[in-house]
């Protein structure tokens, strides 16, 4: 929401009225790239979560939904988990375990990188 | 939370941070080997900070953003690697936290002529035990600094490769990546 007489530049404000001022999302697993992808059907919600359901018809990282997006990455991200809490958007995990790749994994990267 | 099996794993996603000040090259030096795209980030702003008065009602803080470059690279269907441009001054360390976060490591990118904007996110690393190589960019075209020059004036430990790179070259870019997966790679062996 724009302060009545607000000078600046309302670009700055205006991100957080999609979400409801809320600047914070619903759940904590979104990280940058946390993979998501949309469930088809009917999605009844406004024009910023639709486009973002839309984006994540096929399998894409949280970074790319919010580039493409143009929307700030915060902002994104408190729709984004709104989705993933109506059953609109699953987020799906890599196999691995967070921590470093093992060293069979490393070698692969290495040749490939080097293969570029 | 995952999604049931029908969507399958999602790829190994294997992340790089690119750190560095402004001009540095960081956006040429992710663009060398990937399209770029461009995620905009808020800052947050206090007023007590600002000390502008036109933000009176906005609860005492508001946001700025700020463009974070990052790439993607298919190694292959199972592996793929972002790298993630930020800048290297303190201020933006709210973003380092998350960039690191499950890393495989970080490339510091030097501009010989601004060494100390490499200071802060050189401190972090280390606090944080993150694996980084440093890419001197010497994007004047001819190699005029030697890397352990730079090595001495960032003083860095002994362990961590510093090398002389051009930014806007990709075999010399494969170059620093190689070296940070091989320096990842030997901490590994090494048990570290």
């Amino acid at each position: 929401m724009i302060p009545h007489g607000h000078a600046g530049d309302p670009d700055l404000i205006r991100p957080y009225a999609l979400t409801g001022g809320r600047t914070r999302p619903s759940r904590s697993d979104l990280t940058l790239t946390t993979s998501v992808v949309a469930v088809a059907g009917v999605v009844d919600e406004d024009p910023e979560a639709l486009e973002i359901h839309a984006l994540c018809a096929r399998p894409v990282t949280v970074a790319e939904v919010a580039s493409r997006s143009g929307l700030p990455l915060g902002v994104v991200r408190v729709l984004l988990a709104d989705l993933v809490d109506r059953g609109h958007v699953l987020t799906r995990t890599p196999e691995r375990r967070r921590d470093r790749p093992d060293e069979a994994t490393l070698r692969a990267v290495l040749a490939r990188v080097k293969e570029l | 939370m995952d999604g049931p099996g029908v969507f399958g794993p999602a790829p190994d996603t294997l992340k790089i941070v690119v750190a560095g000040g402004f001009g540095a090259g960081k956006t040429t030096l992710v663009s060398a080997l990937s399209e770029v795209e461009a995620l905009h980030t808020e800052e947050e702003m206090t007023i007590a900070g600002t000390g502008v008065d036109h933000l009176e009602g906005v609860e005492g803080k508001t946001t700025t953003t700020v463009a974070l470059d990052f790439g993607r690279i298919t190694l292959d269907p199972t592996t793929v690697v972002y790298l993630f441009g930020t800048p290297g001054q303190r201020r933006f360390s709210h973003m380092w936290e998350e960039l690191v976060e499950g890393a495989l490591g970080a490339v510091v990118l030097a501009d010989t002529r601004r060494l100390t904007d490499c200071f802060d996110v050189i401190d972090f690393f280390e606090a944080r035990r993150v694996p980084f190589v440093v890419a001197v960019n010497c994007f004047d075209g001819h190699r005029s600094h030697r890397a352990e020059d730079v090595r001495v004036a960032l003083d860095v430990a002994d362990p961590v490769p510093v090398l002389l790179c051009d930014a806007r070259d990709r075999d010399s870019v494969k170059e620093v990546v190689v070296e940070l997966v091989e320096l990842v790679l030997r901490l590994e062996l090494s048990g570290a």
